[in-house]
């Protein structure tokens, strides 16, 4: 037992300033504590020991006897250094208003990252006592499977003791409101056991959730809605429960709405639930879910009361051991029950590439440094401050300031900028995280605003960059000589060069990095206008596409066990009835449909000229159906095309590219892509951008469609849109067991179109912060510099140089760092241009335009951010400054 | 400025000190006043009681010597003033003369 005071008790007694009445003080508690303990006993020594330490915190002139003067409580107080700092901001609104800037540009930028990481990977999964819930793991001899059998889960799961097991799978389906309407976007549907909602303990906000009695092949399917994606798609429509809605074409009731924190076990939570009793009416080609069915299912489970994961799993194994037999020959021997969140952990064995932890910490890391480069920047620009300031701070010591309470005073300071600047950053955070979900495609289903993690995270960011940022200049700027201060020697301290050239070299970098993305971002930007108005120079308005199977499948009706001949009747009927529909002006089969998500490319070659090509199988009649000329020769007839003949038509532009002035026509090329080289050129097409519009290259080669197997159908009408369901339709009714997607060329295009319109944004907030940051550091140092130098130039001007002959001195040496990382800027920018030419749309990446209007706009920040702190210090009156300094 | 106003903890702290008759330091002040009272009495409110009644010139302060139970260290000790003693009796008479009255008015 030890007998002293409580270690609370003992804190709270060293924290307490008592001057030199601290020996005293303490040894007459001590011998208090000592005296009681014996008379009273420990316990009451301690308590009465704390109350006499609290009794000297709440008594302010308890111990003070022996100093005549008492410092008035204001002074030492919270409030008095907030009095402080506001002070200072009136004084310097320039400079504050920077430093918060700066700042909130910094934690603005990690709170945006760290919503999204939050909603992605933070986020509970809103099951009820999550210690209990378990995921289920097959352990193989050599690693570990996330799946099992349906029919081995089923076994388990009638017979465990220890765990209630349920499964699920996860499908993506085109979600419809109205049947006679155009596919809808594809969403997360995932499939589960009737348990699973019970298990995992969610509840329902609207309706009911999924029960066993629906988990049957032959109960009509129905579907519990996500919060998220109620919200989103439905308005969070009160009216929801009981409506129908179609999925790829099959009716579903919806029976509920799931509440708003249930996501199920899944980094992308689905968009609605189904049983996988449903799975059948939606999958009619594949098997369903029986007793006996081999297809994998994913599994978790719930420990019962008092069981534990490795019980359970011993107790899967045994049975699971049973009922295989001995045989382990495919590999398979036993169970894992594992933590439900495998988001960090990772034991799945699909799981390839860098775990999740490592993107993370690359991304932390990359958003840590911006947070950094912010905080050095401010660092700076309060260095400057704190310089100019040593005269004030020093006047301070003299009357009797402790360093500590100096310190106390500029952190309180720096502080208050930190959370300013934390606000600020807030209200980035919140401006900027919708974009950065559209960028980095996070699901609908996902929520990434801020909640009560984002807000601490942000606090926490704000103090510490309000302690990193205030640091450094609150030791500098008390770490003086105070005689000398005062005097006025700072100035000819030689301590700081060091200092200055590294910070400006930090400015250099600073500066090159801004160029660079500025760069980029103009780039972008102008690929983004050239991709908005670029003339396809086919009918994309007018045009709708129908994939038999699905949208980015490349798998052909063979695997529906059609042969040729029926895939030929196949089209052939499709076609026809596609044609009658009232208003459609044509119809053709192409492997790669414009704009359709898929293209092919290859290189040609022709007498030494090497260049890629898009190539196309078609029917005779995609030429006339999308609308392109024939320029020369011929295009080729049906005749050739069901003769596999072999001949080629090519677009203008490889004409051109490949032939010159000469006459392709029955000549060939020496190599072509996806064939030999036999085929004949018999015709020239108009170009047409048909993919990626970021080649912007119309070199194109088009062949016979020879085996239509994976084809699509392309149908040109005046109103597209109008024929989406119908043509849907007529697949259906061709083949039922089809689950055609049927989508607009125009919507293709647009797709493509944003491509360069996101990243030109991105960019263009990149850019703005990496200019913002630059532009406080330059000011930072700049003002840093200058300070040092006041006593310099109120010297020059006292011996009669003029205002402009400073400037211009001081100019010069500003603006030597900016300058030389402007120029590295330049080559770096054009480095990356090579790197990112494949990826933009009708812009040389070293676009003169943009070098040119990135490298003014710099010079235009730099000489501002020089010349306001430069002036300021030479318009000063140099007498006030001698006298000062 | 003299305060010729004593409060009643201040009265009895300084009546403790007198008590102790040689010159005292805080830890028998305050136990003398905790049992002379009966109510538990806290170090801060002993300290600032001395340190006030110091300010007022009824105490005054002298450095002790260095004794072995305390690290060797000195401790400050608290003397009466003729000017405390002469605010403590004043402050007894008032005192005797109002249960003089109390008295008088029980008897009639």
């Amino acid at each position: 037992v030890t007998t002293r005071p409580s270690v609370l008790a003992r804190l709270l007694l060293r924290l307490r300033p008592l001057g030199d009445q601290r020996a005293d003080v303490e040894a007459d508690l001590y011998e208090l504590f000592e005296r009681r303990a014996t008379e009273r006993g420990v316990a009451y020594a301690r308590r009465r020991f704390l109350g006499d330490v609290v009794s000297l915190w709440f008594s302010s002139q308890a111990v003070s006897a022996n100093r005549p003067v008492t410092t008035p409580r204001a002074t030492s107080g919270l409030g008095r250094d907030l009095g402080y700092a506001l002070r200072l901001f009136r004084r310097q609104p320039g400079a504050v208003a920077m430093a918060v800037i700066g700042l909130a540009v910094g934690i603005g930028v990690c709170g945006a990252v760290f919503s999204v990481l939050n909603a992605v990977a933070l986020r509970p999964f809103g099951i009820a006592d999550p210690a209990t819930a378990v995921r289920v793991f097959r352990t193989q001899t050599n690693g570990i499977s996330t799946s099992w059998p349906y029919a081995d889960y089923l076994q388990l799961h009638d017979r465990a003791k220890l765990i209630t097991l349920e499964a699920w799978i996860t499908e993506r389906l085109t979600l419809d409101t109205e049947s006679n309407a155009g596919p809808g976007p594809a969403v997360g549907v995932t499939f589960v056991s009737g348990g699973y909602f019970a298990t995992l303990g969610g509840s329902a906000a609207r309706g009911r959730l999924l029960a066993t009695a629906d988990d049957t092949p032959t109960a009509s399917p129905v579907a519990v809605l996500s919060y998220m994606y109620w919200t989103r798609r439905f308005g969070a429509d009160a009216a929801i429960v009981g409506r129908q809605v179609w999925l790829s074409g099959v009716p579903i009731t919806i029976a509920g709405v799931a509440d708003a924190e249930f996501t199920g076990p899944s980094e992308q939570p689905p968009a609605l639930w189904l049983t996988l009793g449903a799975h059948g009416a939606l999958f009619p080609a594949q098997a369903s879910f029986s007793a006996s069915s081999q297809k994998s299912v994913a599994v978790l489970g719930r420990l019962a009361p008092g069981a534990t994961a490795a019980q359970a799993e011993a107790e899967l194994t045994a049975m699971w051991t049973a009922l295989s037999g001995t045989s382990t020959a495919d590999g398979y021997t036993g169970a894992r029950v594992v933590d439900i969140d495998q988001r960090f952990s990772g034991a799945g064995a699909e799981r390839a590439g860098p775990g999740p932890l490592i993107a993370m910490a690359m991304v932390l890391g990359v958003v840590g440094l911006v947070l950094m480069l912010a905080c050095g920047n401010v660092a700076n620009l309060l260095l400057a401050s704190a310089s100019v300031r040593q005269h004030e701070i020093g006047i301070r010591f003299a009357l009797g300031a402790t360093r500590r309470r100096v310190i106390r005073q500029l952190l309180t300071e720096s502080l208050v900028l930190a959370m300013s600047a934390g606000m600020l950053g807030l209200l980035l955070t919140v401006w900027m995280v919708p974009a950065l979900g559209v960028f980095i495609g996070l699901p609908p289903t996902i929520d990434p605003r801020p909640d009560l993690r984002v807000y601490v995270f942000l606090l926490v960011t704000s103090t510490i960059a309000g302690v990193l940022a205030g640091l450094a200049p609150a030791r500098a700027g008390t770490r003086t000589n105070l005689l000398g201060t005062i005097r006025g020697d700072a100035a000819n301290d030689g301590r700081h060069a060091w200092s200055i050239r590294s910070r400006s070299v930090l400015v250099g970098i600073q500066a090159a990095a801004s160029l660079l993305v500025l760069v980029l971002a103009l780039v972008m930007a102008r690929a983004a206008s050239r991709a908005a108005t670029v003339e396809t120079g086919f009918a994309a308005a007018e045009l709708l596409t129908m994939a038999p199977l699905s949208a980015t499948a490349e798998s052909g009706l063979e695997r529906l066990g059609y042969d040729e001949a029926r895939i030929q009747r196949f089209w052939d009927a499709v076609q026809e009835r596609a044609a009658a529909l009232p208003g459609v002006e044509a119809t053709a089969l192409a492997l790669y449909p414009p704009f359709s998500g898929i293209s092919m490319t290859g290189a040609g070659q022709r007498q030494g000229r090497l260049q890629i090509v898009f190539f196309n199988y078609t029917s005779a009649d995609y030429f006339q159906t999308i609308g392109l000329r024939v320029v020369r020769g011929r295009g080729y007839t049906a005749d050739d095309t069901r003769r596999g003949a072999p001949v080629a038509v090519i677009s203008e532009t490889a004409a051109r590219d490949f032939w010159g002035a000469d006459n392709p026509i029955g000549t060939r090329l020496d190599r072509i892509p996806g064939g030999e080289p036999t085929e004949i050129v018999i015709g020239v097409v108009s170009d047409a951008f048909v993919a990626r519009l970021s080649q912007y290259q119309a070199a194109a080669v088009y062949r016979p469609l020879a085996k239509a197997s994976a084809a699509r159908l392309i149908v040109r009408a005046a109103d597209p849109a109008r024929h989406v369901r119908a043509v849907h339709d007529l697949t259906r009714d061709i083949d039922p067991t089809l689950r055609p997607t049927v989508s607009l060329i125009a919507d293709g295009l647009a797709e493509e179109r944003r491509i360069p319109a996101t990243i030109a944004t991105l960019a263009g907030v990149a850019a703005a912060i990496a200019v913002s940051l630059s532009l406080i550091g330059l000011v930072g140092v700049t003002a840093f510099t200058v300070a040092r130098r006041r006593r310099e130039v109120a010297v020059r001007m006292a011996i009669g140089a003029t205002s402009g002959d400073v400037i211009r001195l001081l100019l010069r040496d500003g603006l030597r760092p900016v300058a030389l990382g402007l120029t590295a800027g330049l080559l770096l920018a054009f480095l990356a241009g090579r790197l990112i030419s494949g990826t933009i749309f009708g812009v040389r990446p070293t676009d003169p335009l943009s070098f040119g209007a990135a490298f003014i706009v710099l010079c235009g920040v730099a000489a501002v951010a020089v010349v306001i702190p430069t002036r300021r210090a030479a318009l000063t009156d140099a007498a006030t400054v001698l006298r000062q300094t | 400025v003299k305060d010729d106003y004593l409060g009643e903890f201040e009265e009895l702290t300084l009546l403790a000190v007198r008590a102790l008759g040689e010159p005292a330091y805080g830890v028998p002040v305050q136990q003398f006043v905790e049992r002379a009272t009966g109510r538990a009495v806290s170090m801060g409110a002993i300290y600032a009681t001395l340190t006030r009644l110091e300010a007022k010139g009824f105490l005054r302060s002298i450095q002790g010597e260095a004794t072995a139970t305390r690290g060797g260290k000195r401790k400050k000790l608290f003397q009466v003033t003729p000017d405390g003693l002469r605010i403590a009796r004043q402050s007894r008479r008032i005192r005797e003369r109002l249960w003089h009255a109390i008295e008088a008015e029980r008897r009639s």
